[in-house]
């Protein structure tokens, strides 16, 4: 099979994506995903504890959106075996492990992330620990289905400070949500 | 009450909640989609073993690999579970085993340690 020039296959090997998935999650693809990343990181001679960051990440990146895409394929009030959809890419880049996650969320999604998120981003990392620490030992949190904790798990991974993006769509009242990290 | 055990899958750890012995195991990974709905029935029937108070010291040991977030704070509450039982004067060990490259295990033993002091907490680390 011959590759067009600068196809997409070109411009994922200039930018050191070596795992890329835009469609539905479901937490059987979540698995096999991991599977995928796993060997490829072993392949590539990644060190073990960057390898558990990159999959960790991966997995909360994935399961938050299975949980909160805008988009699903199961109904809405679903808690388990949710379909809904998402884009996940990884790359090598020259900073580091890049993981970027995006996926549509509705404005009630938007309204609870946001300030989290905000927060969040301007924490170093002693204050992220305290934040961890913290959401770890409270008391349940009735909007969310695994909690605050996914989201400074995965600030806990990156060595930068997690960089996150809400952009209106233009044809509904949904926002895209992107989140980018580094391990 | 009833022994449960509870064998390993790809994404959530193999559960041994031997209560004739008093011993409880958990091993192995824990991912699932959603870990309230996994874990809540097994924190139920510790919740209802410690409750019948017996005096015999209790077993727990967790060799836990990877947690996913919402795994995490599952697992943390069932440690509380154990201390409150500790607190009131049941005698009980935890063997807490980890891998000695898995950080995010390393922390939450050292949480666990730092919240649970009525528990008998033994850190064990092993090769990775």
């Amino acid at each position: 099979m011959s590759q067009l020039p600068n196809g997409f296959d070109d411009v994922a090997a200039e930018h050191g994506v070596f795992f890329y998935y835009c469609g539905y999650f479901s937490q059987p693809i979540i698995t096999a995903s991991a599977d995928a990343i796993q060997l490829r990181l072993q392949g590539a001679g990644v060190a073990e504890k960057s390898k558990r960051r990159v999959l960790s990440a991966f997995i909360e990146m994935a399961q938050n959106i299975v949980h909160y895409s805008a988009n699903a394929l199961t109904d809405a009030e679903a808690s388990d075996q949710e379909v809904r959809f998402g884009t996940i890419r990884i790359a090598q880049e020259t900073e580091g492990i890049v993981l970027a996650c995006s996926n549509p969320v509705d404005r009630r999604t938007w309204e609870r992330l946001d300030p989290k998120l905000r927060v969040i981003s301007q924490m170093n990392l002693d204050a992220i620990r305290a934040a961890y620490r913290e959401a770890l030992r409270a008391d349940g949190e009735a909007e969310s289905k695994g909690g605050g904790l996914g989201l400074l798990t995965l600030a806990r991974e990156s060595v930068c400070p997690i960089h996150y993006e809400f952009t209106p769509t233009p044809d509904s009242d949904l926002m895209v949500f992107e989140l980018r990290i580094i391990v | 009450m009833q022994d449960f055990s509870l064998p390993s899958s790809r994404q959530t750890p193999a559960i041994e909640l031997a209560f004739s012995a008093h011993r409880l195991r958990i091993t192995g990974e824990a991912y699932p989609e959603n870990a309230v709905a996994f874990f809540e029935p097994v924190l139920e029937q510790i919740r209802d073993y410690l409750a019948l108070a017996h005096a015999q010291p209790i077993e727990a040991e967790l060799e836990l690999r990877y947690l996913n977030s919402a795994s995490t704070k599952m697992i943390f509450k069932l440690v509380g579970l154990l201390d409150q039982a500790a607190s009131k004067g049941r005698k009980v060990r935890l063997r807490f085993v980890v891998l000695d490259d898995d950080e995010m295990l390393q922390d939450l033993g050292a949480d666990m340690r730092a919240d649970f002091s009525w528990l008998d907490f033994e850190f064990v680390e092993v090769a990775g």
